[in-house]
């Protein structure tokens, strides 16, 4: 009797690690089959220079949700990362053409300061509200967000006096896979540096435990002494630094300052997260499924644009896969759960 | 989370709402002379109207303890539809005239918002996604598809005959009379009806209420169905208004509407609040300063940064009694 449960128990084990497996790399799995499909029928898919786009595409959307993804596993959000992204943009772009400091190294120095400054100071500000103040994070993200944005373009119309700023020198714009030298694989580098950094920080350091801790239970973090609010707030610092990096390479990549770059992004951005599998609600997900997310749905935004699908009806598309993926990743929660609970009952 | 007894702040923000009203206006009224105007007055009326009736709706759902980031683009979609419909049924050149039209345009733009308010609360109350991600994502699915079903045009109302600017009555816009007796209506169902009172329980503690048998669930999804509703009515209202609908009508409305509720007292984290006076002075006072900066002639681009300012501080004010989790 005893072994026979032994055996059962086993067998349940070895279903739950199947289905883990499974619902841990779904996304991956619908990625390869997506790419092998439109490598077959999409025409003008495969070619070097559309798979060099494509994967310069992804570079600067895997770094601003990268950001996203920490605070998401604490079950917050940030609206304001679009804004950092304006900002910075227009911000740098001043910096580098109309400065004084304009066409020294300097300038390009400054710029990159600066732009990581802005990220940090909307992430403190953000982390703040929400740690200090107790706001919930989406209505304090909204505020910050509307304020940033707001300055961008307000400081877009008195500086440039139009909406964007072009002329920036090449030293800059590599970061973005621009120049003369070809530069692409850059921006490459620059995302797989942010990915490797962000999966160390959340899987094997105490940050990330307390991250992941926090997100399933912050009172219970509480009461085992786990600083939350500072937790939280370094959380919100992070994602801000991470936008203010991506607004510097989405400056590069369109070799302008544009007051309201980042305005169109946030489904991108969320849907990334969210695709991925990490859970809306806090507590599941890693860095790896955000990976996934940003490969696939850069891969849907390139499909739809090679296939001529009308431009309105992208965000569409990208927000019925959110949806779904957000109701997935629900369901096989649930199922794990229960399986576990089972397979806890049988030991 | 709730508390019977009053803390001081509680009540200094009850009245604190109105002190910088009364604050506000008299520095614009000093300022200027037009502001205190009749027709100013009325007009501030008149464009407050719609955005009223969103908030109305907002209310129901901040009740619940969620939040509809889609009301904006719900206005628009329910409008886009309901302009298109009007197009076809004039296609042969007769003019929108009588008064069974215009219940039937503002009854096709309810359905639709509705609908939308329907797939919201479902997603959220059946499948359990967290509100700021479902309606984030329903904010960009209906506004595409309205830019898709118009073609990105603008559609003008006007020119079909359907306009509010000229139907009033003892000289004041019939918008208001709306936005007036739905107010009215919708205070008494949040405070004596079943339905109402069972909305304020679940939305201080969502345990506690399915445990005494409320139907958590089917209170959900009627509140996001009544925001969708009264929002789909607000946007052909303010296309009717505005004469017609651009791809950017009523984008953004939702910071408007969500601060002027928590101005209103109306709680973010649910349970508190009520329709009347609070969904009526947090409006008047944003539309105020809005109105107040136009005639100031400001920057536009600063509105936006006020805006944000506005709902920081709302909230944060909102936030100081809060004791639950941080998220």
């Amino acid at each position: 009797m005893a072994l026979n449960n032994k055996a059962s128990y086993e067998k349940a084990l070895r279903s739950i690690r199947l289905k883990r497996l499974l619902s841990d790399n779904a996304i991956l799995v619908i990625w390869v089959v997506f790419f092998a499909a439109s490598l077959l029928f999409v025409e003008g898919f495969a070619s070097a220079y559309n798979i060099k786009n494509y994967l310069s595409n992804c570079a600067p959307l895997l770094v601003v949700a990268a950001g996203l993804t920490i605070v998401t596993l604490n079950g917050g959000i940030d609206f304001s990362t679009t804004s950092v992204i304006s900002l910075v943009s227009t911000i740098t772009a001043y910096i580098l053409v109309k400065t004084a400091l304009a066409d020294t190294i300097w300038a390009i120095i400054v710029a990159f300061l600066v732009g990581l400054g802005i990220g940090a100071l909307v992430g403190v500000i953000n982390g703040l509200a929400i740690s200090g103040l107790k706001m919930p994070s989406f209505v304090a993200t909204l505020a910050t967000k509307l304020v940033f944005s707001g300055v961008a373009v307000w400081f877009g119309s008195v500086f440039y006096e139009k909406v964007s700023l072009p002329g920036l020198p090449a030293g800059f714009t590599a970061i973005g896979g621009k120049g003369n030298p070809n530069y692409w694989f850059i921006p490459l580098l620059i995302a797989l540096f942010v990915f490797v950094l962000i999966e160390w920080l959340l899987s094997k350091t105490v940050f990330g435990r307390r991250v992941y801790a926090v997100g399933v239970n912050p009172r219970t973090s509480q009461i085992s002494g786990i600083p939350v609010r500072r937790t939280i707030f370094f959380e919100f610092l992070l994602c801000g630094l991470l936008a203010g990096l991506a607004g510097l390479m989405y400056t590069g990549k369109n070799r302008a300052g544009i007051t309201t770059l980042g305005d169109d992004m946030f489904v991108n951005i969320v849907g990334s997260v969210v695709i991925g599998g990490t859970s809306p609600a806090g507590g599941f997900g890693s860095m790896r499924k955000t990976l996934y997310g940003v490969l696939f749905l850069t891969l849907l935004s390139t499909i739809l644009n090679l296939l001529g699908i009308p431009y309105t009806l992208y965000d569409v598309i990208k927000g019925v896969f959110v949806l779904i993926a957000a109701g997935l990743e629900l369901v096989t929660r649930r199922m794990n759960i229960r399986a576990a609970a089972k397979a806890a009952k049988m030991g | 989370m709730g508390k019977a007894r009053r803390s001081p702040l509680e009540f200094a923000l009850k009245y604190g709402v109105y002190t910088i009203f009364v604050v506000i206006v008299i520095i614009f009224g000093l300022s200027n002379k037009n502001f205190l105007s009749t027709s100013n007055i009325l007009l501030l009326l008149e464009q407050s109207a719609p955005i009223m009736i969103g908030v109305i709706g907002m209310t129901f759902v901040m009740m619940d303890g969620g939040i509809d980031i889609s009301a904006g683009s719900n206005m628009y979609l329910s409008a886009a539809v309901s302009a298109l419909l009007m197009t076809r049924m004039t296609a042969d050149g007769s003019l929108i005239t009588s008064a069974w039209q215009y219940i039937l345009f503002m009854l096709v733009s309810l359905c639709v918002g509705a609908l939308i308010g329907f797939f919201n609360g479902l997603m959220i109350s059946r499948f359990r996604i967290v509100p700021f991600i479902v309606t984030l994502i329903t904010t960009s699915i209906a506004r595409g598809l309205g830019m898709f079903f118009t073609d990105m045009k603008l559609i003008i109302v006007n020119n079909m005959g359907f306009k509010f600017n000229d139907k009033s009555f003892l000289g004041i816009s019939l918008l208001v009379y709306i936005a007036v007796a739905l107010l009215i209506l919708f205070h008494c169902v949040l405070r004596y009806t079943t339905y109402g009172c069972q909305l304020k329980a679940q939305g201080n503690n969502h345990e506690a209420a399915q445990k005494l048998g409320i139907n958590i669930t089917r209170n959900t999804l009627i509140s996001y169905v009544l925001c969708g509703a009264l929002c789909g009515l607000a946007g052909i209202m303010l296309a009717g208004q505005s004469g017609g609908v651009p791809t950017s009508l009523a984008e953004g409305y939702e910071f408007i509407i969500i601060p002027s509720a928590v101005l209103g007292g109306i709680s973010l984290f649910g349970g508190k609040g009520s329709i009347l006076p609070g969904c009526i002075i947090g409006n008047l006072l944003i539309n105020t300063i809005v109105n107040g900066l136009t005639m100031m002639s400001a920057n536009p681009y600063v509105y936006t940064i006020v805006r944000g300012v506005i709902i920081f501080i709302a909230v944060m004010v909102d936030s100081l009694n809060y004791k639950g989790e941080i998220r």
